[in-house]
């Protein structure tokens, strides 16, 4: 039977949540299943923020809303978390921090503080918390203590010690806490890697031979071009800061058609300013990967919350008519797939490609066995020009042969007007539908490279599920645990364009309801476009949080009375 | 090799007697003077007529969105700091859409060269003032005159730290091509604002306002000293043409911790496999 502990931690930006959130998690799945996300307000300090790391005997990739085991790091980290407080629930922390938990509540005092101090160092205090917890839930130790020798080796030799000491304190007394929540140990288990999404899309971007990035940064879509520089000099990447949107895609623009494999990665609003550029990318055919990160809008909306409320942006961004490719990751595998696919399919057809993620997705920690990328990816398309080489040439391919400046002995004229084959600005109406009718004909190309959702399920086919991006763990769990349901989930990681060959499905289907994580159901509006039918139900949630799995089952569970 | 010349006829947009086409000449002269090899020179553009020019002149370009020539052409050098790169555009393309990499590119210092058409008026969108029209300038649009201030160009490149600050007319055309084949030699970001006429609507900014307004440089000024510079950009009643200011300083290449000296161009650095499957054994830096 599936069960599952959730664990929180509040406190103020700053005080170490991610730390300990790393050290659990990264201890924990070395033995048994776990997941973890962070919700956190847009400033810099203090706040209240907090973490869940929600530990199970099956595989998990999806938060609950009610609390079983909270971790106060200070006298206001209570009230937002109320709500989920129930009379299971057990609230630990310092005295002083316990004093506003109302009377209705179990709580226990636990001086963290102290059991730093009694190692050495009251910056000890997280490790020992971080102890308490690996003591409750019956952690192994030699991993922890692994963990923690390799977080603070460089750091020297005493620091280790302290940090060692601190632990085995704080495990000591959770051990022996009488309220300490049941185990929860799979049978089978084999070591698992934990990644965020970000950590995932960073490898598929190097995978997919990214060389060049230009950003401008905002949360969430920055990680991606930090994580990108840490990996610079190992993989020869040029990251340069761009003085705002508009310059960092036209940047990338400019580096591919110089022969480089060029990103930016963005939020919603960045990404608005760079619309035109994605234009420019459609009519002179010059490829672009597009990292999309969503946050609730309009305009700075929720800056450091979550939601899928920009497909439609991304969808129609740029004036005129001309191919795209977008992909929404759903699994963390799904992240190192599309973002090195990315490179690859932009290379192929001269389009721009998005990956649309969101800060949900890409600062969640979630498990997989082992990654492995496709080497294929990194393929390139580029050729050497002849002396008489025509960059918008009617090639019988359907593509026109991608030229660099520089290499060949033919010149690579690119225009933003309608142009001839040869690059020059024309105003023929003849030469205008036959390059027009060029650019869309790749529509057609591309489409036995169009990725096929995900089905699970019920074999029938007849009530579907239909959802994409970050949604897809907490609709799987969901799922499985009601099969009653008899439910087929049918998971988006490619939303557009979508495969021609699920109009079978789809038409055949009773009935369809689309999961959504935004208010009007924008991919649902697409289905209906797509494939002329009518989606029955939306479910959809636009607070800013992602679903939450007791929350999910409920609304679901209100559809089948 | 070609010298930039096309073998065939070509139908060019500009207005009779506009200044674009003795710029057209004195920019092929140039590039052909320095004997650089056609394929290994690219220009980027915007919109407006005088970004046009790259259509008329044999050799790579990207001409892009109004405003973006200097983003495209600063990406192109970083990718391939071997060619020789050519950010043209007017006033209003140049100053205006795309003032904000203007700025931050004299910071980013990119090794290439900044050509601006300077006629003090928009041409393509049919006379409006341009960010270098003179306060009291009538247009279709201000219809009692520029109120705004002009943007001055060599002042705001200098305050910038720009290494290399240019001015040419195209009246003088020995002159100005001596200016371009000097901007292409330096190392790093160089901008050349030109002027010239735009003899369909700026009736007051003539080829005679500009002869009589302008002046050209001589030896005896001292161009790597800043102050000097300056105030010959202030001076807004004479306007200096040639280079008031020019000095070495490291550029995009020299500067950006990418390069390490390698200097070799993107499509010939290829990612190994293998490595790649080393971070995917440990993807996290401290694990």
């Amino acid at each position: 039977m599936r069960e599952s502990i959730s664990i929180v931690l509040s406190g103020e930006a700053g005080q170490g949540l991610q730390t300990v959130e790393e050290f659990l998690v990264e201890t924990l799945t070395q033995e048994t299943y776990v997941f973890s996300s962070k919700e956190v307000m847009s400033r810099v300090r203090g706040g209240n923020n907090s973490v869940e790391i929600r530990v199970s005997n099956q595989p998990i990739q999806a938060l609950r809303y009610t609390i079983d085991v909270l971790f106060l790091f200070n006298d206001h980290a209570l009230e937002r978390l109320l709500p989920r407080l129930t009379p299971q629930t057990i609230i630990y922390g310092e005295a002083p921090f316990l004093k506003s938990v109302p009377s209705q509540y179990k709580t226990k005092e636990v001086a963290f503080l102290d059991l730093g101090k009694q190692a050495g160092n009251r910056l000890y205090e997280n490790t020992a918390m971080f102890g308490y917890i690996a003591g409750m839930i019956g952690a192994s130790v030699e991993n922890a203590k692994a963990i923690i020798t390799k977080r603070f080796n460089k750091r020297g030799e005493d620091i280790v010690t302290g940090n060692l000491k601190a632990f085995d304190l704080g495990y000591d007394l959770g051990r022996q806490d009488p309220d300490r929540p049941k185990e929860l140990k799979p049978t089978h288990f084999s070591p698992k890697k934990a990644l965020t999404g970000n950590d995932v899309l960073s490898m598929g971007a190097v995978a997919g031979g990214v060389n060049y990035v230009a950003a401008y940064p905002m949360s969430p879509g920055t990680t991606l071009m930090t994580l990108l520089e840490e990996k610079s000099r190992d993989f020869e990447i040029l990251v340069e800061q761009a003085e705002d949107e508009i310059a960092a895609l036209n940047m990338v623009l400019g580096a591919w058609y110089a022969g480089a494999r060029a990103l930016t990665t963005t939020s919603g609003g960045g990404f608005a300013l760079m619309t035109e550029a994605v234009s420019l990318s459609g009519i002179t055919e010059t490829p672009a990967v597009i990292h999309v990160a969503q946050r609730p809008g309009p305009a700075t909306g929720l800056p450091t919350r979550t939601e899928q409320a920009d497909l439609n942006l991304v969808l129609y961004a740029g004036h005129g008519e001309f191919p795209r490719m977008i992909f929404a990751p759903g699994r963390l595998e799904d992240g190192v797939e599309v973002m090195s696919r990315a490179f690859y399919m932009a290379d192929k057809y001269q389009i721009p490609v998005f990956v649309l993620s969101d800060q949900y997705w890409l600062e969640s920690m979630s498990q997989v066995d082992a990654l492995d990328f496709n080497p294929k990816y990194l393929e390139s398309f580029v050729v050497e020009t002849k002396r008489d080489y025509q960059r918008y040439a009617f090639d019988k391919s359907g593509i026109s042969p991608r030229g660099v400046p520089g290499f060949g002995l033919g010149y690579v004229k690119v225009d933003s007007d309608e142009h001839d084959e040869a690059g020059g600005i024309t105003e023929s109406f003849t030469m205008r539908v036959s390059m027009q009718d060029k650019r869309l004909h790749k529509f057609d190309l591309m489409k036995k490279d169009i990725m096929e959702p995900l089905i699970s399920g019920s074999t029938k086919h007849e009530n579907l599920v239909l959802s994409w991006g970050s949604t897809y763990g907490v609709i799987e769990e969901a799922l499985d645990t009601h099969p009653e349901w008899d439910l087929t989930h049918l998971h988006f990681i490619q939303v557009y364009p979508l495969p021609e060959s699920l109009k079978d499905i789809i038409s055949k289907a009773k009935t369809i309801q689309v999961i959504e994580n935004n208010a009007t159901g924008q991919f649902a509006n697409l289905i209906q476009m797509t494939y002329g039918v009518k989606v029955n139900q939306r479910i959809l949630k636009y607070n800013g949080e992602p679903y939450h799995i007791d929350e999910l089952i409920t609304k679901m569970e209100a559809t089948h009375e | 090799m070609s010298n930039f010349e096309f073998n065939h006829d070509i139908d060019m947009a500009w207005c009779p007697g506009c200044g674009n086409f003795p710029l057209r000449n004195i920019l092929i002269k140039a590039l052909t003077e320095l004997q650089l090899d056609p394929t290994q020179v690219v220009f980027s553009s915007g919109i407006g007529q005088a970004a046009k020019m790259p259509q008329y002149v044999d050799a790579s370009y990207f001409n892009g969105l109004h405003g973006r020539g200097l983003a495209v052409a600063s990406a192109i050098s970083a990718v391939n700091p071997k060619l020789t790169v050519i950010a043209e555009g007017g006033d209003g393309d140049m100053y205006g859409e795309g003032g904000n990499h203007l700025i931050h590119n004299i910071r980013r210092n990119p090794h290439l060269v900044h050509i601006v058409h300077n006629n003090m008026v928009y041409g393509l969108t049919k006379g409006q003032a341009s960010p270098t029209s003179p306060i009291g300038l009538v247009t279709p649009l201000q219809l009692d005159g520029v109120y705004n201030q002009p943007i001055n160009p060599m002042a705001l490149a200098l305050a910038m730290g720009a290494t290399f600050v240019a001015r040419g007319f195209s009246g003088d055309q020995e002159k100005t091509k001596e200016l371009i084949k000097a901007a292409i030699l330096h190392n790093g970001y160089a901008i050349i604002d030109i002027f010239h006429p735009c003899v369909t609507y700026n009736k007051v900014n003539t080829f005679a306002w500009y002869k009589s307004h302008t002046f050209w440089l001589d030896e005896a000024h001292p161009k790597t000293n800043k102050e000097a510079a300056m105030k010959l950009a202030l001076d807004e009643e004479r306007l200096a043409c040639g280079i008031l200011y020019q000095v070495e300083g490291k550029a995009y290449p020299q500067r950006h911790p990418f390069y390490q000296g390698n200097l070799t161009p993107f499509y010939q650095r290829k990612r190994d496999p293998k490595d790649i499957a080393k971070l995917f054994n440990k993807p996290k830096a401290h694990s």
